[in-house]
């Protein structure tokens, strides 16, 4: 086992040198795992940055629990949280963030509420218990115990690793000899040989993971909410604005041209008091009948990016999806929680 | 150039040929290990902000925009609508990946124009409203909208990005009981609104921050 420092800037390989005729020299490979690593190493943004204190503010002595899903890199080892809440006295005030839920709590302080340059931006690091990269639910508590307490802003980041290990987990490689006069590769599993077998999975590597996000409690002092969900009883647009969606390019067709489209996965959280709950987005229909709170998942394909193009928009256009949520079958309401876009 | 990669895609990739006994050649470096790996990293760019307003009753508010909450509303004064702070993705050249910005709004009352103002970079420079990276976009309607900005995209210059280093105490195992640190570049992100009238209130519906390659 090989402890490998991982680089916090990034490399790129310069090819120009790698012609017919020359000898492919070990810098090439040098650069090769520097920029290997740092793809591994630097964490994934989980959950985009979303505005959610505007449905409400928490209410003084309640635990309330937030619910988005994804699916992370196994390299990840902790996670921050970076809350941005305020007050709604004015005075200060604080509350308590506790990831995953149930988990013990960490008391922050946080600003008044009567002016949002007076709130309060909070870094709330979450150590996990086992490397996964398994889709699952990311869930926080967050409790206002003093006063209510306004949530602004949740966004979730995976944070670097400072080293890795060339385990089967981890998947780095020891590029300790890589030296002159000296092969650039020793085998499929290690090495060289370790890249070209990682970095032929591109849902194993360098994944772009959080599209959109949107959570509203779904459980307040332990108990099943309604209270902040989306409701509907027919079928409804989720938003006036339609999301722009942007997956990374991969791979070239059979033509040599790049591919314009790439798949995500939608997962909504939902129930239904009686019926069926169904969330669509392009053509994924995430669908549930359960009268408790669950997630749901399908996959869609949307626009990938245009890497010809200066901003990556692929015909100038930004390539929107609405987000409908319909009620469906026997008669009753239908509540949604959680809405979260991902690559897998 | 708008990317690393030789052929701004991934090649057609043969595990195999990296096997045992298998010579390296110039076009399993160049072709397919060189520019995969190029290619992987422009496209390993991640989405930082993205969030629309739900439309209907949604809570105890009917539309889940942003607006001022100080009361009254002055005209031409800028109010902070939003923020958020996110790690930002560097580019071999020192400076950030492309980030490709979009606001969504609209006012309240069409007696003027609102104008909104989406700052990237140190939390000085957001909360000054510095506008070294800043997309401004203005509308005039009361229904909300994706609007036009003066930019689709900004960029954070090497110089800004060193400036928004960090070090944050980290792990390097499960249940590492030695925390050691880990170099990042964290950002700000902020969007201020003004109306040109006191009943041209501004309202932020959408907001979109997320990188690009793009050199």
């Amino acid at each position: 086992m090989t402890v490998v420092l991982a680089p916090a800037l990034r490399s790129a390989i310069g090819v120009s040198d790698i012609t017919a005729g020359k000898s492919v020299r070990h810098v090439y490979a040098r650069d090769a795992a520097n920029l290997y690593h740092w793809c591994l190493s630097r964490g994934a943004q989980l959950v985009p940055a979303c505005a959610l204190g505007v449905t409400g503010a928490i209410t003084a002595g309640d635990v309330v629990t937030y619910s988005f899903y994804s699916r992370p890199r196994i390299q990840t080892l902790q996670r921050m949280w970076f809350i941005w809440a305020r007050s709604t006295a004015d005075d200060v005030d604080s509350i308590e963030v506790a990831t995953p839920s149930g988990a013990t709590a960490v008391v922050y302080g946080v600003g008044s509420g009567l002016t949002r340059n007076r709130a309060t931006m909070i870094a709330h690091v979450q150590t996990l218990t086992a490397q996964s990269e398994t889709e699952g639910a990311i869930t926080l508590d967050i409790k206002a115990p003093n006063f209510g307490v306004t949530i602004e802003s949740i966004a979730c980041v995976e944070l670097p690793r400072s080293q890795m290990i060339d385990d089967t987990v981890d998947l780095a490689i020891d590029a300790s000899g890589f030296l002159p006069a000296r092969p650039i590769w020793t085998g499929s599993l290690v090495g060289i040989g370790r890249v070209a077998t990682t970095i032929a999975d591109s849902t194993l590597f360098g994944r772009r993971i959080g599209h959109f996000a949107w959570s509203v409690p779904y459980l307040v002092a332990g108990a099943s909410s309604t209270t902040m969900a989306f409701t509907t009883t027919t079928s409804a647009l989720f938003s006036a604005l339609s999301i722009p969606l942007l997956t990374r390019a991969l791979a070239m067709d059979a033509a040599g041209a790049a591919a314009t489209t790439g798949a995500l996965t939608l997962a909504a959280h939902s129930r239904a008091t009686a019926g069926t709950t169904t969330v669509t987005v392009g053509s994924a229909v995430a669908t549930r009948t359960n009268t408790a709170y669950g997630w749901a998942t399908a996959s869609f394909s949307a626009d990938s990016e245009d890497t010809a193009a200066a901003d990556g928009r692929r015909s100038t256009a930004w390539s929107d999806k609405s987000i409908t949520i319909a009620h469906t079958g026997a008669a009753g309401t239908s509540y949604v929680t959680g809405i979260s876009i991902y690559e897998t | 150039m708008m990317a690393t990669s030789e052929y701004k895609a991934l090649t057609a990739f043969r595990t195999a040929r990296f096997g045992e006994n298998y010579p390296i050649s110039v076009a399993l470096i160049r072709s397919q290990l060189s520019n995969n790996l190029n290619h992987y990293a422009d496209e390993v760019a991640q989405v930082r902000v993205k969030w629309v307003a739900p439309t209907i009753a949604v809570g105890q508010i009917a539309k889940q925009y942003m607006a001022p909450i100080i009361a009254p509303i002055v005209a031409n004064v800028y109010y902070l609508l939003y923020r958020a702070q996110f790690p930002v993705s560097i580019r071999p050249d020192g400076q950030s990946y492309r980030l490709r910005v979009r606001i969504g709004g609209a006012i309240v009352t069409a007696a003027g124009t609102g104008t909104f103002k989406c700052s990237v970079g140190t939390r000085a420079q957001v909360d000054a409203m510095d506008d070294t990276a800043m997309v401004t976009a203005t509308t005039t309607s009361v229904t909300e909208a994706w609007l036009t900005g003066d930019a689709t995209s900004v960029i954070l210059s090497a110089g800004q990005v060193a400036l928004l280093a960090a070090s944050v105490a980290t792990i390097d195992t499960i249940a590492d009981a030695n925390p050691t640190s880990v170099a990042w570049a964290l950002c700000d992100c902020a969007v201020w609104a003004k109306g040109s009238h006191v009943d041209a209130i501004p309202r932020l519906y959408g907001l979109v921050v997320e990188e690009y390659i793009g050199l």
